[in-house]
């Protein structure tokens, strides 16, 4: 767009003269979306939400820390042989931590009274598929200390769980790499044409030269 | 050749408002709501209806920047959401809105230099108002916005052709509302004096 086009559109638009109070109305919407807000009701039940899920995620960790301190130092017990008790309670363990954090976007959900819908999904997202990865590997872990009967049903799961964490990670890896690199390449862009359009205007006069300075 | 300075900054921003950066969305929202409302109050009669169509584009354009899959298009996409959506709150509320009648096609080459021919802003910004909904909706994007004529037929969802033949009868259509304009004024000058 060239200067003069700059020039009429600024003026097209500025002919266009809003009112003041709908313009404070659609700023505070705006403002409002970016995080959006949640009502009385829905931030009780954030609450209830994150000290549940937050209580379970805490004792689910604390009992796989538990079974893993016992299972330290012992034998294979009568019933289990021991890698089977430390897979279970790694298990455990993923399972709780992964649920502190959902609980810990509920809590701040609660708290300021917004939801962070691109953030909080981002944060969920990644912490299911962190999940997902670290479940099927236990799982994968697990199959040879079961029954021959379940052994194979339960490697499937751990392969869909497997291989479902590791596509989604790829995917995103990949776009992320994607977006870094068109990104860093079109700030590289920006900067050329910014050195172009400097040089077009051309060099800047210097007013420190002698020709410039004030006769006393 | 090396594309405009502010091309590149707008892709650089579509850029960054896809990866989910909170900054770049504000500044999308800062940079872009002056020519939208412009766009959408050329759409929609009343005001506050304009800029609650403005909010909604902007709730439907933060869902869907993600899936923007070329952040060159950005201007057309943003236009193509305002306009859908100014139309979608139109007929939720099932306010009575002007038919999109088509014209013969224009040459292409009535599209070039029409700008020139029309330089009191405050003179095109009244007579807009005079025009027909499918006039307007074209003469905006024209003025507003240096849109080939294909995205502008994205935008609109009609074929290149029909951008053309509209665009041609727009610029006739305001030229003659300016025209009228200037010769009223004229007649009311005279017989003040």
């Amino acid at each position: 767009m060239n200067g003069s086009k700059k020039q009429f559109v600024e003026q097209l638009l500025a002919a266009d003269r809003p009112s003041p109070e709908l313009r404070r109305h659609y700023e505070k919407e705006v403002h409002a979306m970016l995080e959006k807000s949640i009502g009385p009701r829905q931030r009780r039940l954030c609450l209830v939400a994150a000290v549940l899920l937050g209580l379970l995620g805490v004792y689910w960790s604390l009992t796989g820390l538990g079974i893993l301190a016992t299972a330290v130092g012992r034998e294979d017990t009568p019933v289990y042989p021991l890698p089977v008790f430390l897979i279970l309670a790694f298990c455990i363990l993923a399972t709780g931590l992964a649920l502190l954090p959902v609980a810990g976007m509920l809590l701040r959900a609660y708290r300021k009274g917004v939801f962070n819908q691109r953030n909080d999904r981002g944060w969920a997202a990644g912490a299911g598929v962190t999940y997902a990865g670290l479940l099927g590997s236990l799982f994968l872990l697990l199959c040879r200390y079961l029954p021959e009967m379940l052994r194979d049903s339960v490697q499937v799961v751990a392969l869909v769980l497997l291989l479902y964490a590791a596509v989604a990670w790829v995917r995103h890896r990949i776009a992320q790499a994607e977006m870094r690199t068109a990104e860093k390449l079109l700030e590289i862009e920006l900067r050329l044409a910014e050195i172009g359009e400097n040089t077009k205007a051309g060099p800047p006069t210097d007013t420190s030269s002698p020709q410039h300075q004030p006769s006393a | 050749m090396s594309r405009d300075k502010d091309a590149v900054a707008r892709e650089l921003l579509a850029m960054r408002c896809r990866r989910g950066d909170r900054m770049a969305l504000e500044a999308l929202i800062r940079t872009w709501e002056r020519p939208l409302l412009y766009f959408i109050r050329r759409l929609v009669h009343d005001e506050a209806d304009a800029w609650d169509v403005l909010q909604k584009t902007w709730v439907k354009v933060l869902s869907g920047i993600s899936s923007l899959d070329d952040p060159r298009s950005l201007a057309p996409w943003l236009y193509r959401v305002a306009r859908n959506t100014a139309f979608s709150h139109a007929r939720s509320l099932e306010l009575p809105h002007e038919s999109l009648t088509d014209y013969p096609d224009a040459s292409a080459a009535d599209l070039v230099g029409g700008r020139v021919e029309f330089e009191d802003t405050e003179q095109v910004h009244r007579g807009l108002l005079s025009l027909s909904l499918a006039h307007r909706e074209v003469l905006t994007l024209f003025f507003l916005e240096d849109l080939s004529v294909e995205e502008v037929a994205a935008i609109l969802g009609v074929p290149p052709g029909t951008v053309k033949s509209r665009l041609y009868y727009a610029k006739q259509a305001l030229r003659k509302v300016i025209e009228g304009e200037a010769s009223s004024h004229e007649w009311f000058e005279e017989t003040v004096r």
